[in-house]
């Protein structure tokens, strides 16, 4: 009898310890097929890989950079564009042309900007929790460059962010609401900071990143180390802080890992990209505002007017961006040719060299220095086939008004435009090509949805 | 899985050892007691009857014997003096002392209570005895439940037990290929799946436990032979294996399953072989299935016709197109005058012809006992050609050796169930009966109208080109769902002494289904698609591998002293299951006698490419019961379980569930002096915590989802698309019940109530979220309903004589329960605003929508109040939320109207014994619910008379002058375009009162002494004849059955033992 209570003893104890300690690893351990489970994508490294790609192609989507942020909407209210300008075109574009924010179309397209980009940053969060939990894992460089990358990617989406849904800080002075710059994987709201926070956020992951990133690594379809200086030089300027947007425009203007185009066989000037986002449909999304269902584009007269008045040259070879004969086959007349450059690149530029002159060029203004900023425009004039300014100093004056003319000739159909003219709070009235009238309650903000 | 089946066979080496050993063992024991003798006897019960398979140990040994079908046994080598124990499950331990030379002995056996039939409940993981037991639970007998419905125990179990509820498809009506949906004392889910669409009406389980929990969340938990199963298995289960099937409502009689108890569970046992000689039984059911038709009204050629004219579709204001309607109109009119007047309805039904044969094996002796089941099932559904084939081939061996009990059970299911080529009824319903279905020479007509150019008319038909669903039955189609199922179970019982029993059990079952549909070029549901040239015709397949592993493994312990009674029972299991699923649907099958898959043109423009479901659960349960009886008057209970499942949240792994019961059984007490009136009483009373893990396994897990459509230079990217909830934990329950049972008149009339309240809290719904988090919403613990309702059974053995043979016995059972959401989330408001939208063109509002309220019942009916039809202008008067009047119909001025859960709903039973004549019938009763009549509505008010028929009250009861009182509105040719259409409205909420003979049988059982019986070696041959839903009184007059026809049946049964 004793024998058989020890036995019994023996039992119990068993299912006692299979009740605790192993039941747990029985039930954690399900794999999920076709959908990967968090634990066995960060198994291995290339899952790491695999979920920032998973945000570059959530960035290259239609709504994102892949069309409405960079040459869709944006580039409409970026005023790249001056022909079909009707209501025909549908609401997204037509109020967008006219900043009337308020309107449905565009308050639902800003909400889904806003879901998708914060979809992306707490994918982004998601990883860098990941990335530090299995730090043991990962090769020294490889965990520098997925948390560098991580990090940047956040500042990217969380600084246009701010530039889409927040007043700039040219018309404020930086305590107004800006948004919540969240870092964590969570399901409670992260409060919203004000403008400057955001600001100060972005530098703070930028420097981060930029201290993680190796700076012989300038592969363009990710976010690399002169990426990221280049972004800290808009944040700079954006912010205001001349020096550190000047040093860092500077520094990737000096660095000679970038080098402006000697011809024009590539009008993308894709070798100037510090950072191209590599979009799969891009022919797809082109033609989908230039092409099929509606054909924005810009005039000849405008053209002219934009390239060739004042200090332009019918030889520039951004002239044909834009050219009415020879736009890709069937298409618009006004397709910008500049997206489909010879073969069919599908990547997509977020970060250009010559920004970084006009940074630069813009910080000299501020600090009087007329002669450097000249010599910077004159430096991207040479390589795209104009003369020299005739004076080697222009008038301080003058300076602005042709970096204002600078972007609006480099960066057509970009999308940068919008941010442009938001940062330097341009009068609606002084936009350029105004075929429409500005809504009565035209604004620079877009209207959040939370 | 590999590594267990290892050790079993590892097991078998010792066992054969043993046998030898045992053998050995006996032949000494001859030697040595040379003086041993063999006993013979019977084994009795109470009433004399012959008690088979009662067991005969000489105590204090191993030898024992169990007794035959006539309760006779044989034990050899006893000894002088020897004291033999006979015991039976219900029955007292008998003890008798042998005395000097005695050889032969009747034993009786006692009953351990008078009362009660049921003695022992088996909730799957262990036995407990009445006495030590707290929970409400109620057994049914295979044989109970074959006499109600010889062709399914689900339904037979629905008309039995009041707390099952068996919901009515009036869709698919009685359709042999729909799964019965049910529900244990209502549901405690909101009809939503967690995504927030609404569940569908049928459930597809192919053997995938998880899916068939998801289609239905508030299906109980289904116990087959101690492992789970779905609703499918039992449904194409052979009746005539079934021993007994038990519910378990209140928590002290669930808790043991711990997070899968909260919708109640579903115990069916099947038969044990029976040792003695070799014993074949056979019994074979014949039904015949007639489509009750009598719920449609429809008008005739010529009815239609004028309904037609007076709703205006031969008229036009444009003079051309009028003489063009007009020139249509004696058209149809002198198809009218030649006598055509199609009875579509009767078209596409048969007699269906059903057959079940199910033949057993069963016998053995001593240490082995086997049996061998086969079973063939062939129903024919009354729509033509459909119906449902069942193969089930079963082997089960039982081996004792010394304190060991081997089991292993091995069963082999095929199931087809084909589906009808003729289409859905409700197309035969539509039809215009002054169209003819066939040509003269015989053929079934495609397209029923020669064009306008054919006819030199000068405008199309109203109503567009129409086409004849039934030449689809002269195509070459397929439509059907079958599964492959086997299934092995093992399980090991030590009895270490009468005290303490160690059960260790391991299940693996296989299902693979396989189904297929195919609708060549030619059928008429590509007539008037504008699908392209080349992708007409259209083929899919789905395929898939369902499988589970469960292993068990159980101590039990019971202990007697004086009046300590002392029951415990441990155990643990674990399961695992998995499905994977693959479709394929390809179009562009230009001939149809090209079916097969690869034949196709491609995938075509709407399919485009493959698709799979891969699913995989794992979970584990613990559980300790403790049972504890004083003097047989006071009875405690206590039950933990500890759930882990991998559907839970990381942070919530596991969870505890508990739960206990008291009883008292007054009639023990000393105060309680013998009486005329009461005999017995017991009081019970139970509370506890059960749980429900019937939500998919992707909400707790972070998952994320690769894209193939897109690259990133040519790499992958991945995404997470839902925010996991780390937090999320299995849905809770706290039931409580009190039931009390008494017995009047010395067992002439026996009753019980229950009086339960069933609280869910933490039931998942969606959140909505802030985006900035980066997701729409998660699933979180939000919600709560609350169910609370009373059973009442009452049976009544109105003529008990063993003498004469007769038994009359008179049953009857009640209940009712409520329900009452107590908590939402916010999400809910989202789909309770989008039912409430007028002119949202997704929202169809001409039935109720649902509307989750705190404090209102689920089933509650949203409509708009109507004050009837105002004679003047034939308009329907509405009132709005502040008490005005308008004309006009609004979303937003629904109100509830009424509850669409009965006051009581209950059956009502009679079984009549008088010598071999067995007589029962059965009733079913439900009061107080209100139902939406959604036929006047579809078939009176909104029918569009230029496309499909309508009721005969379209012609007589409806408004047409000024002046008419009447209850309908305006006759109006496509009511959806003409007059406002008819959306939700008071008016058609109608009281739901039914009454319906559900089943009728008669049998009769052929007395042993007969010539032919005993000429052909028969035992007990049985005939039984069952008519099923004989007829139904209702008060709500509506279309039943409205996709596929109910049906009546008629059972011829035999059966009988060789």
């Amino acid at each position: 009898m004793k024998i058989l209570k020890n036995k019994i003893l023996v039992i119990a104890g068993l299912m006692t310890i299979l009740g605790t300690a192993s039941c747990k690893k029985w039930v954690n351990d399900t794999p999920q097929p076709l959908q990967v489970d968090e634990s066995t994508l960060f198994s291995t490294e290339k899952g790491f890989q695999d979920a920032l790609y998973g945000v570059y192609l959530q960035m290259a989507g239609q709504s994102l950079y892949g069309r409405d942020l960079t040459l869709g909407v944006l580039s409409v209210t970026g005023r790249s564009y001056d022909v079909n300008i009707s209501p025909t075109i549908g609401n997204l574009f037509y109020q967008g042309a006219r900043y009337n924010f308020q309107d449905k179309a565009l308050k639902d397209y800003a909400a889904d900007v806003w879901s998708k980009m914060y979809q992306s940053i707490a994918n982004l969060n998601n990883l860098l929790v990941n990335i530090e939990a299995k730090k043991e894992m990962l090769a020294v460089n490889n965990y520098n460059r997925y948390k560098g990358e991580a990090l940047a990617l956040r500042a990217y989406l969380h600084f246009d962010l701010l530039r889409l849904f927040a007043p700039a800080p040219a018309v404020g002075i930086g305590t107004e609401k800006g948004i919540p710059y969240v870092k964590t994987i969570q399901s409670t709201t992260t409060a919203t900071a004000t403008v400057d926070e955001v600001m100060l956020q972005c530098i703070a992951d930028l420097k981060t990143a930029e201290s993680l990133l190796e700076p012989n690594d300038v592969t363009d379809y990710r976010l690399n180390n002169w990426a990221v200086k280049g972004l800290l030089a808009r944040v700079y300027l954006y912010k205001g802080d001349h020096e550190n947007a000047q040093n860092y425009a500077n520094a990737v203007i000096a660095s000679n890992k970038f080098l402006l185009a000697k011809n024009n066989t590539d009008l993308f000037f894709s070798n100037e990209g510090l950072f191209n986002l590599f979009v799969y449909q891009s022919q797809a999304f082109h033609k989908s505002v230039l092409t099929d269902q509606v054909t924005l584009g810009l005039s000849a007269a405008s053209q002219t007017e934009l390239y060739v008045t004042g200090n332009g040259a019918t030889a520039d070879w951004r002239k044909s961006f834009v050219d009415p004969s020879t736009g890709l086959g069937s298409g618009s007349p006004f397709m910008p040719k500049k997206f489909y450059p010879l073969g069919t690149k599908s990547s997509f530029p977020m970060i250009r060299l010559t920004e970084m002159y006009y940074i630069a060029a813009e910080c000299a203004v501020k600090k009087n220095d007329a002669l450097t900023a000249t010599n910077l425009l004159d430096s991207v004039r040479v390589h795209r086939n104009l003369p020299k300014y005739t004076l080697t100093a222009l008038p301080l004056d003058n300076l602005s008004d042709e970096i204002g003319k600078e972007y609006q000739k480099e960066f057509i159909s970009e999308g940068q435009l919008f941010f442009y003219f938001k940062r330097k709070n341009t009068p609606f009235s002084a936009l350029p090509f105004t075929k429409v009238p500005v809504d009565a309650n035209a604004t620079y903000v877009f209207v959040r949805p939370e | 899985m590999s590594s267990n089946y290892k050790i079993l066979n590892k097991g078998f080496k010792p066992v054969r050892k043993g046998v030898l050993l045992l053998l050995l063992m006996n032949l000494f024991s001859i030697a040595l007691f040379a003086q041993s003798t063999t006993v013979t006897g019977v084994v009795k019960g109470e009433n004399g009857e012959f008690l088979q398979g009662a067991m005969v140990q000489l105590v204090g040994s191993n030898n024992v014997t169990t007794t035959a079908l006539n309760g006779t046994f044989e034990l050899r080598n006893v000894p002088a003096k020897a004291t033999l124990r006979i015991s039976f499950v219900g029955y007292k331990v008998a003890y008798v002392a042998l005395e000097i030379g005695q050889k032969t002995l009747i034993v009786n056996l006692k009953s351990t209570t008078t009362t009660l039939t049921e003695v022992t409940i088996n909730n799957g993981l262990y036995k407990r005895p009445v006495g030590n037991f707290t929970g409400a639970a109620k057994t049914y007998t295979g044989d109970e439940l074959k006499s109600v419905n010889p062709r399914s125990v689900i339904q037979a179990l629905a008309v039995l037990d009041p707390s099952v509820r068996l919901t009515e498809n009036n869709v698919l009506g009685s359709d042999p290929n729909q799964l019965p949906i049910i529900q244990i004392r209502g549901q405690n889910n909101l009809p939503l799946t967690t995504g927030g669409a609404t569940t569908s009406a049928t459930p597809v389980s192919n053997g995938d436990i998880m899916s068939s929990y998801l289609s239905n969340p508030n299906e109980p938990l289904i116990i087959l032979d101690g492992f789970q199963t779905t609703m499918q298995t039992i449904y194409d289960m052979d009746i005539n294996l079934i021993a007994s099937i038990t519910v378990l409502k209140d928590a002290a009689a669930t808790v043991a399953y711990g997070s899968k108890a909260a919708n109640g569970v579903i115990v069916v046992e099947t038969k044990q072989p029976v040792a003695g000689k070799i014993r074949a039984t056979y019994s074979v059911n014949f039904n015949i299935e007639l489509p009750d038709l009598s719920s449609y009204h429809l008008l005739d050629a010529a009815g239609l016709l004028e309904a037609q004219r007076l709703a205006g579709v031969y008229n036009d204001e444009n003079l051309f197109n009028d003489i063009g309607k007009k020139q249509w109109y004696n058209y149809r009119l002198s198809n009218v005058k030649s006598g055509i007047n199609t009875d579509w309805l009767t078209q596409p039904v048969q007699v269906g012809f059903g057959v079940n044969h199910s033949f057993s094996l069963s016998g053995g002796s001593g240490a082995l006992r086997y049996a061998l089941n086969l079973n063939y099932n062939d129903s024919e559904g009354v729509m033509k050609e459909s119906g449902r084939k069942r193969y089930g081939l079963g082997y089960s061996l039982i081996y004792f050796v010394k304190k060991f009990r081997f089991d292993n059970r091995i069963t082999l299911g095929y199931t087809k169930g084909n589906n009808t080529p003729w289409g859905s009824y409700s197309d035969y319903a539509a039809q215009f009966p002054y169209f003819k279905n066939k040509d003269d020479s015989g053929n079934i007509i495609k397209v029923f109208e020669p064009t306008a150019k054919d006819l030199g008319f000068d405008i199309a038909s109203p109503g567009g080109i129409m086409t004849n669903t039934a030449y689809n039955s002269t195509l070459n189609s397929k439509s059907y769902a079958a599964n492959l199922n086997i299934g092995n179970s093992t399980s090991v019982e030590w009895t270490i002494s009468d005290a303490i029993q160690i059960r260790g059990s391991l299940g693996w079952s296989r299902n693979v289904p396989n189904s297929e549909t195919f609708f060549p070029a030619d059928h008429t549901s590509f007539e008037n698609s504008i699908t392209v040239f080349s992708e007409l015709g259209t083929y899919s397949q789905l395929k898939g591998i369902n499988s589970s592993i469960d292993g068990k493994i159980n101590a039990n312990f019971n202990k007697s002293l004086g009046k300590h009674t002392f029951f415990a029972s441990l155990g643990g299991s674990f399961q695992k299951t998995s499905s994977v699923g693959t479709q394929i649907s390809v179009a562009g099958i230009p001939n149809d006698y090209l079916d097969e898959l690869g034949l196709a043109n491609g995938f075509g423009l709407s399919n485009l490419k493959p698709s799979s479901t891969k699913n995989l659960t794992k979970s584990l349960s613990n559980y300790l019961s403790l049972s504890y009886n004083y003097a047989n008057r006071y009875t405690a209970e206590f039950t933990i379980n500890q759930s882990g499942s991998s559907q839970f949240g990381s942070n919530n792994k596991l969870a505890p569930f508990y739960g206990g019961g008291v009883a008292w059984n007054i009639s023990n007490e000393k105060f309680f002096k013998p009486n005329d009136i009461i005999q017995s009483a017991k009081l019970r009373a139970s509370i506890g915590i059960t749980g429900n893990q019937s939500f998919s396994a992707y909400m707790s897990q972070q998952v994320y989802q690769y894209s193939f459509t897109n690259n990133y230079r040519l790499q992958l990217g991945t995404l997470l698309g839902n925010y996991a909830n780390p937090d999320l934990k299995w849905q809770q329950t706290l039931k409580k019940n009190i039931g009390l049972t008494l017995g009047f008149f010395n067992g002439r009339l026996n009753t019980s109530f229950e009086l339960f309240q069933e609280t869910t809290d933490n039931l998942i719904l969606p959140l909505e979220v802030a985006p900035s988090t980066g997701f729409v919403n998660y699933q979180d613990n939000l919600g709560g309903t609350k169910n609370q309702g009373y059973e009442i059974s009452i049976s009544t053995p109105i003529i008990k004589n063993a003498k004469k043979n007769i038994f009359w016995t008179v049953g009857f059972n009640t209940g009712h329960h409520t329900n009452v959401i107590t908590r939402l989330s916010p999400a809910i408001e989202s789909i309770n605003k989008a039912n409430n939208s007028t002119n949202d063109p997704n929202i169809s509002q001409k039935s109720p929508l649902p509307r989750f309220v705190v404090g209102q019942s689920m089933s509650r009916i949203w409509a708009v109040p109507s004050l009837g039809i105002d004679p003047a202008s034939g308009k329907e008067v509405f009132v709005k939320l502040d008490g005005s009047r308008t004309f006009t119909w609004d979303a937003l001025d629904k109100q509830p109207i009424a509850d669409a859960n009965s006051k009581f709903k209950g059956s009502m039973s009679s079984n009549f014994n008088y010598k071999n004549f067995v007589l029962n019938f059965n009733l079913m009763f439900q009061y107080g619910g209100y139902m939406y009549n959604q036929t006047l509505v579809d078939k009176i008010e909104n029918v569009n008379l230029l496309a499909v028929n309508a009721d005969e009250r379209v012609l007589t009861e409806r408004w047409k002058q000024p002046g008419d009182h009447s209850s309908f509105k305006s006759l109006v040719a496509d009511g959806t375009n003409g007059l406002q259409q008819t959306n939700a409205t008071s008016r058609f909420v109608q009281k739901n009162n039914f009454l319906e003979i559900s089943s009728i049988t008669v049998g009769y059982n052929f007395p042993a002494n007969l010539k032919w019986v005993k000429a052909a070696h028969l035992s007990a041959p049985r005939l039984m004849v069952t008519q099923n839903n004989f007829a139904r009184l209702a008060t709500i007059k509506t279309e039943r059955g409205t996709g596929y026809p109910f049906s009546r049946s008629f059972s011829f049964g035999l059966s009988t033992n060789f």
